[in-house]
């Protein structure tokens, strides 16, 4: 039996109307990946019409037709194999209410692919998407110059845009040696599946080719134990039984484990999954487990559990690099919206704001600002109204994000650089 | 703007929740396009719901906030987005 290649989880990101589903098409319409009743059914209409060619607008239409008439479980992920690798899309959604989600979610993204059109070059949603991808942990980013058609192929304008891409992406903290830029036309399949004659200039890979440079994701088995708890449930015979998703390090049988904020300790009696007992749980496996000397009331969703001698960290305070996503007037000291980190959602005040950041060059452009505002990035202090788990993004970085929420609705999203730790014991 | 596919992980107040009747009680509030079940352990099986919303402000909130309201839910969470 073959093995299945290494799997890779992709966030097709950038500003709306710069190609992004057109460029999700076009993987799948090159990948061999648009189901074979779509192609066979458009075959037979083109000989019916007298046509012989594809027309990848046509499929594009009758892809998207399908998928709203009836979604499920298995094609919500759109899935396309390269030489290395199989691939699930994740084609990010316009609204910031979805960043919640995203940075709290299951799926967490590998890579990003970064669209970007050319006519327009950076616009908003490239700048707040590549500062998520970023602060989403998401460490590997290829991007695509996308629509070089409407601009006549022209080598000029491609370097125009990957300058201003360099100057973005640099601020962020990704190496822009590090990062493929390719001049494509996803509608046209330009530079996609096989280099173009129409870009004679470009002698870098083509996206499929990018794809499989990437690095295949590596567990975070190294890290200690962090399992944020979901819900948790008294089971009668069996006794208290939280349920998560282990986020970092392993948790065996056995274990002695502390509980964050709630500082309460006990010891791993069994772990289950799919309904079956497994003696340990790695990165990514969703858990049951029953802990001895633990009650249902001592521990709550938002808590984190952690080994006994490597606990989480309660925050006394922490500071944090945001970006303001959108707010309707100025965000200054004393504000206190709901910070959502991993399951915690907890209110938190901004006692200082340190350092406000250019955008364009990464410097700092204003040293205490008074105020901050929609599209701002900023270093900022924070204390929480009460106790609450993150960690360092450098040494925990999935316990590190968060996402800020006032009346509703997403105002901004950010990662932990330093906490201090309050004193449990 | 588009629509959203968004996957909410439901979990039952307990183990003892009539998992068909809860499932009948999802469909009737929201209107799922599919439902899987993922058992975890100790009689604890959570429900995966696969929903489509538009791509709004506030959509997500509603459809959590939908899904926490049925009786038998002790917790709703979209777990994954994505665009149709």
């Amino acid at each position: 039996m073959a093995v299945e290649k290494p799997h890779i989880n992709l966030a097709v990101i950038g500003h709306i109307d710069h190609g992004k589903s057109t460029t999700v098409g076009r993987l799948l319409f090159e990948t061999g990946s648009v189901p074979p009743h779509i192609i066979e059914t458009y075959r037979r209409e083109a000989e019916a019409k007298g046509k012989g060619t594809f027309e990848f607008a046509w499929v594009m239409d009758n892809l998207k037709e399908e998928r709203e008439r009836g979604i499920t479980i298995d094609i919500a992920h759109k899935r396309f194999d390269t030489d290395k690798y199989y691939f699930t899309i994740v084609d990010c959604p316009g609204h910031r209410d979805f960043v919640k989600n995203m940075i709290t979610g299951a799926s967490q993204a590998d890579a990003a692919l970064l669209i970007v059109a050319a006519p327009d070059g950076v616009m908003e949603q490239t700048k707040e998407h590549v500062f998520l991808a970023r602060t989403l942990g998401i460490n590997q980013l290829i991007i695509g110059i996308n629509k070089m058609d409407a601009v006549k192929y022209d080598e000029k304008r491609y370097n125009e845009v990957k300058d201003q891409l360099t100057q973005l992406i640099k601020m962020v903290g990704y190496n822009p040696a590090n990062v493929h830029f390719i001049p494509m036309s996803a509608f046209m399949g330009v530079n996609i599946a096989s280099h173009s004659d129409q870009t004679p200039w470009y002698k870098g890979v083509t996206l499929l080719e990018a794809l499989d440079t990437l690095k295949e994701p590596e567990k975070p088995l190294d890290l200690p134990l962090r399992l944020p708890i979901q819900d948790v449930y008294s089971i009668s015979g069996i006794g208290t039984v939280p349920v998560g998703r282990v986020e970092t390090g392993v948790m065996k049988k056995g274990m002695k484990v502390s509980f964050m904020p709630a500082n309460k300790e006990g010891e791993v009696k069994s772990i289950e999954m799919h309904h079956e007992e497994i003696p340990q749980a790695t990165p990514g496996d969703n858990v049951g487990f029953n802990v001895r000397g633990i009650g249902k009331g001592d521990i709550r969703r938002g808590d984190v559990c952690g080994p006994a001698d490597q606990p989480p960290t309660v925050a006394e305070e922490f500071t944090a690099q945001i970006v303001v996503l959108h707010h309707p007037s100025a965000l200054t000291v004393g504000y206190t919206p709901v910070f959502h980190c991993h399951t915690a959602q907890i209110a938190c005040t901004f006692t200082e704001l340190l350092k406000k950041l250019d955008p364009r060059t990464g410097q700092v452009k204003e040293e205490n600002p008074t105020f901050l505002k929609t599209g701002d990035a900023a270093i900022v202090r924070i204390r929480p109204t009460r106790p609450m788990v993150i960690e360092k993004v450098k040494e925990i970085p999935q316990l590190g994000r968060f996402a800020i929420r006032d009346m509703g609705s997403t105002i901004a999203a950010g990662m932990c650089m330093d906490v201090t730790p309050k004193q449990m014991r | 703007m588009g629509d959203v596919a968004v996957i909410v992980k439901v979990m039952p107040e307990s183990p003892d929740v009539d998992r068909e009747a809860l499932k009948a009680a999802i469909r009737a509030k929201v209107p799922v396009q599919d439902i899987r079940e993922e058992p975890i352990g100790f009689g604890l099986v959570a429900l995966k719901a696969a929903v489509v919303v538009p791509d709004r402000g506030g959509a997500p909130d509603e459809v959590e906030r939908a899904l926490r309201d049925v009786e038998g839910v002790g917790s709703a969470e979209i777990v994954e987005s994505t665009l149709l």
